[in-house]
């Protein structure tokens, strides 16, 4: 009962006092989402050895912590003759705390359990698709009886081992890439060398029929392939995952490829290829220029002397490579810094570094001693949540407010975890002050 | 290994509140506060509150709190007699309160 401008509660207690209740604080954005829909769930993902993490309608992931406190909280709420009723005593809330769970690692392991490996072709598909038998998103039955398998990746597997929303984890899959195989539902992993060969032979094809690159038809494309004598036994689903791959999507199905995306993965296949070797830049350039198709030509390949220190963090390798000095290392935190000819490349790729902002600066740190912040933001950026790729087809003024925006963040995990200091030029750099 | 899915349906919410208290409620009853009635009083004016229990009154305030908190219930488990490994746990998000009533101070005793 209120008086006007007060209120009056009279407290009992439930029967069944104290009730199963617990509480979770919910992120303004979270509860905007909630209310804006109406309706809807929040699934809290992972496999029993992970922490548990929640993933919002925008993708944002947050771990679950519980935070305990001395006081008593009580829980009333109305019984069905509007009296209010205490139902529980807590003393803990569950609290949301952002994260970034590792999801390529996850994907890329869940992918890895097809017997077959990654898809090279189809007439490299000696064993026909089999059934997993009873696959309750964990294991399956061996198809003779003979015991249990991991289940293989479906929708439903990869939902429930990946610690993303649907829209980050179709992205990965992109990435990687793995198609969905229309027949079975199961994703593959795309062999890195089927891959390129898969889109050698969209170019060729491409060249020899005149079509646009601006403008690739997959459906057109695969339809090519299958009535060349070289490309029988193509998967559309390959096509169309490796057209997707390294374009931007201009329609239903069209795609218009972007050849930095392709340099950047043919990059990344020079480093992997050699393991932790230093490339020096002319037998990087080299090796990328060998394996890139011709029809595709990137200027920034054709001048091997834009390739100084100061350079690489902007280039096509960022994110992926640092460099160092092959002669005077003093050189390499001034303005102009090492040239082309003295430059070494250094693969890193951020994929395998750890994603916990203090963790992944330890890891660079290790790697190099100093850092100045142009070197280092392009492998902290993902955590700060800028995606260069996702922006393509922003404008201009749309990209350098995310790169702004992810470069105060990036700049603030420095201040906390590095000690700036200055090079001789009177450059600013960062060492480590983690132990 | 299981999902846990937490469901909110604005139709479905109730009103609930949020008292806490540095100390504790207590009752020399055998059966503790379950079923207790009329235990104790509150009477709130803006964004004060006084709770009376019994011959102690003790002053608070209503707050806003910083964040949300949503007040969950687990629904049933509904695995099968067999151990479903597969089985979901859900929870159904009963009320979103955004104050609480906070009883910090000593209590006082009223003749």
């Amino acid at each position: 009962m209120s008086d006007a401008g007060g209120e009056r509660l009279v407290l009992s207690a439930s029967v069944g006092f104290p009730e199963d209740y617990r509480l979770l604080e919910l992120t303004p954005e979270i509860l905007a989402q909630l209310e804006d829909a109406g309706a809807g769930a929040l699934v809290v993902r992972g496999r029993e050895t992970d922490t548990a993490v929640l993933v919002d309608r925008d993708d944002r992931a947050y771990q679950l912590h519980t935070a305990h406190t001395s006081n008593s909280m009580y829980l009333m709420a109305r019984d069905a003759e509007g009296r209010m009723e205490l139902r529980t005593k807590l003393h803990q809330t569950l609290e949301l705390q952002p994260t970034h769970p590792q999801i390529r690692a996850r994907v890329v392991e869940i992918l890895g359990r097809d017997p077959r490996g990654a898809f090279r072709g189809a007439e490299f598909e000696e064993e026909e698709e089999e059934e997993d038998h009873g696959c309750d998103g964990d294991v399956a039955m061996r198809p003779d009886g003979s015991g249990s398998v991991a289940c293989r990746a479906t929708d439903q597997v990869l939902a429930r081992h990946v610690q993303s929303g649907d829209r980050q984890l179709r992205r990965v899959l992109a990435e990687i890439p793995a198609f969905r195989h229309a027949a079975t539902g199961r994703w593959r992993a795309i062999d890195p060398g089927y891959c390129l060969e898969l889109l050698r032979l969209i170019l060729a094809t491409q060249v020899e029929r005149d079509w646009s690159l601006d403008a690739l038809d997959a459906q057109q494309v695969c339809a090519a392939l299958r009535s060349d004598a070289g490309g029988g036994g193509v998967l559309p689903e390959a096509v169309d995952a490796v057209l997707a791959r390294f374009s931007r999507s201009v329609g239903p199905g069209v795609y218009a490829i972007v050849g930095t995306r392709v340099a950047r993965y043919i990059a990344g296949q020079v480093f992997a290829a050699e393991g932790s070797r230093a490339w020096p830049v002319a037998d990087f350039l080299a090796a990328l220029r060998a394996t890139m198709p011709p029809q595709l030509q990137i200027d920034e390949l054709a001048d091997p002397d834009r390739w100084g220190s100061a350079h690489v963090p902007q280039s096509l390798v960022r994110g992926m490579a640092y460099a160092s000095a092959l002669v005077d290392s003093r050189l390499l935190h001034t303005a102009a810094g090492v040239p082309a000819a003295a430059t070494l490349l250094h693969p890193l790729a951020t994929s395998t570094l750890p994603n916990e902002p203090r963790a992944r600066l330890q890891r660079l740190f290790e790697a190099k001693a100093r850092w100045s912040a142009s070197e280092i933001r392009p492998f902290l950026e993902d955590l700060a949540g800028f995606d260069a790729e996702q922006l393509e087809d922003s404008d201009a003024q749309a990209r350098a407010a995310a790169a702004a925006a992810a470069a105060k963040t990036a700049d603030s995990w420095l201040l906390k975890f590095g000690r700036a200091v200055r090079s001789p030029d009177g450059e600013m750099v960062y060492a480590s002050r983690l132990s | 290994m299981s999902q846990i899915r937490i469901v909110y349906s604005k139709d479905g919410l109730r009103e609930f509140r949020l008292l806490e208290a540095q100390g504790s409620l207590e009752t020399d009853s055998d059966g503790g506060l379950c079923g207790q009635q009329e235990l104790a009083e509150i009477e709130r004016q803006g964004d004060k509150a006084v709770m009376q229990i019994g011959v102690h009154r003790v002053h608070g305030s209503v707050v806003k709190l910083k964040k949300p908190l949503a007040v969950l219930r687990r629904r049933p488990d509904s695995s099968s007699a067999g151990g479903d490994r597969d089985c979901d746990v859900q929870y159904d998000i009963e009320a979103v309160i955004t104050e609480k009533m906070l009883f910090k101070a000593r209590p006082d005793v009223v003749l």
